[in-house]
Order: structure tokens, then sequence, then C-alpha cells
């Protein structure tokens, strides 16, 4: 089953093997927890809306055309519930779970670290929902800009030139930071 | 000795909901003991995520396995229903002036009623898995379910060839309202598969949709059985379906939403 594709699991989970589903979920769970969570403050939400995308990826599976890759249809599921019901909130990102023998050096650059990371969320909330959105793709989940097209729905061309504005905006804004 | 920056590192961390990083501070640790944080898990829960999952998937029954037709199939079952109200009408309620109704006028109100419910129901049943339909394009279909009958009433009517078709004018009111709610009626097996058929909670904008391709539905229904040609009866009676119907469901999703 490890051996397989996505796209070769999906197609056997529309055949009727639920194993293929479980090894599904264990791939994209922890990136979607990623995507939701740069956007949600709490983990219970952010379990919700993994489940809420797998429900859907099984209920939307005879939809699935054979063949065509899976990724970019998971996450336009993915970020259609996030835009559906719930409102984007830039919040710190992972939680700093410091164990208390490691105070000092590695602490402190542990919270440095966090308050950077903070420093970027704050700022991405800052960007239009749209650039936010293709930057979180093609940065954070690696798309290549063709796929993040078939995401979003609009042309290679805008997604290009939304991703060019979201990056310049985000380097001015983080600039002061430095 | 206590260092301003540290304790106000502290308190922000606090006032996020996060862990704040350990110090000898006595300011931070006053600070943590009086509010501590909640424990939170550095990553995901897969295990824990999955088994929410296998228990969300074990209560789908009959209703799942309709959520589970492709998007087509789905689309087809709401047009199929807006097709059997209309050959209900025809069969069993036609309008008495059938015979001498224009033929091609009937077909075209027909095929314009039908291209609208399923545009609208298509919006509505919108799949997840496809960029999300442009909000300005939904709302116009929404406003489509009620532009098209009052299109028709406001429109040049077929002549009355039958005496049905102009009934006395002390009967408008009750002709009015009997029109209405037969129409919410002719609605009802359109508008409910499309909420059955729903894969997910229905936004405000998916339910109006729906609605809206359910009056058209309603429209189908009074189109063959309704004969009075006169406007402002369809202004009174037929026009006010799309309205009721998006009120109906603007109140059922707003409690709907209160509750949750």
């Amino acid at each position: 089953m490890q051996d397989l594709t996505d796209e070769e699991l999906m197609e056997r989970y529309v055949a009727g093997e639920s194993q293929a589903f479980a090894e599904l979920f264990a791939r994209y769970a922890p990136r979607l927890g990623a995507l939701f969570r740069r956007a949600l403050p709490a983990w219970v939400d952010v379990q919700d809306l993994v489940q809420q995308t797998f429900l859907q990826v099984h209920r939307a599976r005879r939809d699935y055309q054979p063949g065509r890759p899976l990724r970019p249809w998971v996450i336009t599921i993915a970020l259609n519930l996030r835009r559906k019901h719930y409102r984007v909130v830039s919040r710190a990102t992972a939680e700093l779970v410091t164990d208390p023998a490691e105070s000092g050096e590695r602490g402190r650059k542990q919270l440095e670290r966090a308050e950077r990371e903070e420093a970027l969320h704050q700022a991405l909330a800052k960007l239009r929902p749209n650039q936010r959105e293709v930057l979180e793709l093609h940065w954070f989940e690696g798309l290549p800009f063709a796929q993040v097209a078939e995401v979003t729905g609009a042309s290679l061309s805008a997604v290009k030139v939304r991703a060019h504005r979201a990056y310049k905006a985000l380097r001015g804004l983080l600039e002061p930071e430095a | 000795m206590s260092d301003a920056t540290c304790c106000d590192r502290t308190a922000a961390a606090l006032r996020a909901g996060r862990r704040p990083a350990p110090s000898d501070c006595p300011g931070c640790q006053a600070l943590v003991a009086a509010r501590p944080p909640l424990p939170e898990p550095a990553e995901l829960d897969v295990q824990a995520a999955f088994a929410g999952l296998e228990a969300a998937l074990a209560q789908e029954g009959w209703r799942g396995r309709l959520r589970a037709w492709p998007t087509w199939a789905r689309l087809a079952a709401v047009l199929g229903a807006l097709a059997l109200v209309g050959l209900a009408n025809a069969l069993f309620a036609p309008r008495p002036d059938l015979g001498g109704f224009p033929l091609g006028r009937l077909l075209g109100i027909l095929a314009l009623l039908g291209a609208g419910a399923w545009a609208a129901a298509r919006g509505g049943l919108w799949p997840l898995q496809r960029p999300a339909l442009d909000p300005r394009w939904a709302l116009g279909l929404v406003l489509l379910g009620l532009a098209i009958p009052l299109a028709l009433a406001l429109g040049p009517q077929a002549p009355a060839t039958h005496a049905a078709c102009t009934p006395p004018a002390a009967m408008f009111s009750q002709k009015a309202f009997g029109c209405l709610i037969y129409g919410c009626l002719c609605a009802v097996p359109a508008l409910g598969l499309g909420v059955i058929f729903a894969r997910g909670p229905l936004s405000l904008l998916d339910g109006l949709l729906l609605a809206a391709a359910g009056a058209l539905c309603g429209q189908v229904g009074l189109q063959l059985h309704c004969p009075i040609t006169d406007g402002t009866h369809q202004l009174a009676g037929h026009v006010p379906v799309p309205v009721l119907l998006g009120g109906v469901v603007c109140v059922v999703l707003g409690v709907l939403g209160r509750r949750r």
C-alpha cells in the first residue's frame, strides 16, 4: 500500500478498498493540519476541518477522474471548506512547547523562532485573501503554479501576478521586523 | 531581577493561548501562576482524527449513499424531479385551456424554466473539489429564480381561450393565494432533493440557489396548471413563490446556524 501513488490509492478506494482510504488519510492529514493551523487558533478546529475534508473526499469519490492529480483535488476541498465555514484569523503558529530543562540558550532560540513565525503569520493575514491563498499553496504546500491555478480556478498568468504581488507585499511587511 | 521585555512576551503568549518559554523572572512566574496556559499538542493527532472520521462515516446512512452519487447524477435527479412535476401536472391537473394554448410559447416557457432550474441547481450542488463559484455569479443565479417568473408576469400574455382564464374579480385573492401555495408545493420535490443531495452543510447562498431551483420547478407546475392569463394575478400568485421559498430557507438556515 505504501508503494502506491496517491492517485492509485484513490482509484483503489473508489473501487472499494477501505485500507487505501486509511493510507491516504495518513499521508494527507499532517499536511492538511499544517494548512489549517496557519489560519485557525485551536487544534480542535484544525482536527475538525481535517475530518471534514476527508468526509468530503469520501462523498465526492465518484467525481474523481482516474489519472488526474489527487493533491490539487484534496487541497481545493480543504480550501473551500476553510473559506466556507471558518473566518481566517491570523494567529501564532504551532505552540512553543518547551521542555522545562530547555531554558537558557536553546529556549531563547525557540522563543525567537516562534516570534519570527508569529510575525510571518501576522504579515500573511494582512495580504489580500487571493494573494494569501496563492502564497500558501505555492510556498507552504509546494504546488507548482499550474496546480495552484487549478485549485484556485484562476488563470496561470493571474496566479503568477498574484504570487509576485504577494511576495512583494510580504517583503515590505516583514522588512521593518528585520 | 525582572525584565519588562520578557514579561511582555510572557503576557502576550498567555493572551494568545500559547505556553510561554520558561523563565527565572519572578514577574513572568507570577503571570504564569495567575493564568496557567492550556496544554496544546505540537501537531495533529492523526490517529484521533481518523477515529473521528470513521465515526462520522459510520453515521452516513442512506443519505450518505445519495450524497456519494457523482455530481452529474445528483443534478439529473433534481431535474428529473422538475420533469416529474411537469408530467404530473400535464397528465392529472392540466390547465383547462391547454388545448388552445400556443404550443410553441408553452414549450419555450418550459425550456426557459428548465434551463434556469438547471443553472441554479448546479450552483447549489457545486462540488467542493472545484474552485469556488464566484459569489456574483451565484447571486445572479438566485435572482434568476425571481427574474424569470417576473418576466413571464410582466411580458405579453397568451390570449384567453377558456372561461377559466378570466375568473371573477371577487376571486382574485383566493386564486392568487391558491397559486402561491400550489407553486410552493410543486417546488418541494426539486428543493427537497437538492437539500438531500447536498454534500456539506449548506451556506446561505447554497440554500438560496436550491430555493431558486425549487421555485422554478414550482413555476413549471403553475404554467401547466394555472390558466389565468392576467399579469396581475401572476404578480400576486406566481412571482411570490421564489420570495417565500427564499425566506423560508433563510429562516431555517438561520435557526440551524444558531443551534450549531
